[in-house]
């Protein structure tokens, strides 16, 4: 496979590792919160530790990439479909909460509040399903 | 690890999408507290009134895990029609209760709101919600491509000798 998957499983979960420690809810003048900050302040409801697992399986996918195809296609496709539920998740549940209590004109403004981390990581998680998807097909 | 290195893709996405619907039942599905999980509200036994979260009946909540290790065991299944049946059967069901969840959810929070003010309930499903959709849709997905390429496939072998053989090229 399998340099192709392989790569993009790493880029995939080298951005997803990153997505963790950069804000995934931005604020103007304020750094705002990342999945780090959740896990350490005892967020417990999101399960912040969900995306890096993730993340570090597909270094793991990536790894594997060459000498076990299928195997590592597996292990890529897992994590990268529950990456991109839990970016999902977090997208639903900003643009609600935004809705709920907005008073402004743009209630369904809330995708704009995303920070990179969210970012880096939904593009990660794409990028390696596609590499996946990719390694079974072939 | 060889079981996976021989099996068709297909059955791979049915596998993983199996996995994925299995784990969601571990984790959240309700933002509340440490979050409410399917497992947590099946083995309900005293606490905040989770009832009133999930009016479904208790055992209801056992067919999303039940849906999940249908999908797991479809894809290990030798018979094929056997296989595709129970992988439809589980990704079916599975998106079915995710639906369950969602609109007996709009029912009970988002009571007397409009049909956009029920958007606030996006807000409190948790990550075991998504996956289990995410989850189940691929697993749909890849059993009706699995599906469709089999028919072609019997139609290739089946078509291939009957008009060979009758064939005026051939003669």
């Amino acid at each position: 496979m399998d340099a192709n998957t392989n790569n993009r499983a790493f880029v995939g979960g080298c951005l997803g590792v990153l997505g963790f420690f950069l804000p995934w809810v931005a604020s103007a003048f304020i750094i705002g919160d990342s999945l780090f900050t959740y896990l350490t302040g005892g967020v417990a409801e999101r399960v912040p530790w969900v995306e890096l697992l993730c993340a570090v399986l597909l270094l793991v996918g990536g790894a594997f990439a060459i000498k076990m195809r299928r195997t590592a296609a597996t292990i890529i496709l897992f994590s990268s479909l529950v990456g991109i539920a839990f970016a999902l998740q977090a997208f639903f549940e900003q643009v609600a909460f935004t809705y709920q209590y907005s008073t402004g004109g743009d209630k369904l403004g809330g995708f704009l509040l995303l920070g990179v981390g969210f970012w880096a990581a939904l593009i990660g998680f794409i990028y390696a399903l596609t590499g996946g998807l990719k390694g079974l097909a072939r | 690890m060889n079981i996976l290195e021989d099996m068709p893709s297909s059955r791979i996405l049915v596998l993983v999408s199996g996995a994925i619907g299995v784990v969601a039942f571990f984790l959240p599905w309700y933002l509340y507290a440490n979050g409410v999980s399917l497992l947590s509200v099946a083995t309900y036994t005293s606490g905040p009134n989770f009832k009133e979260v999930f009016p479904g009946e208790f055992l209801l909540t056992w067919l999303e895990f039940v849906a999940g290790v249908a999908l797991i065991v479809s894809a290990f299944l030798p018979a094929k029609k056997v296989a595709d049946n129970m992988s439809l059967i589980g990704a079916v069901v599975g998106l079915l209760f995710a639906l369950y969840i969602f609109s007996t959810l709009l029912a009970t929070i988002a009571s007397g709101a409009t049909v956009f003010g029920g958007l606030n309930v996006l807000s409190v499903l948790g990550i075991g919600f998504w996956m289990a959709v995410v989850g189940f849709i691929a697993g749909l997905i890849s059993t009706l491509k699995g599906r469709r390429a089999a028919q072609g496939n019997e139609e290739q072998v089946e078509w291939p000798a009957e008009v060979v053989s009758a064939s005026p090229s051939k003669e």
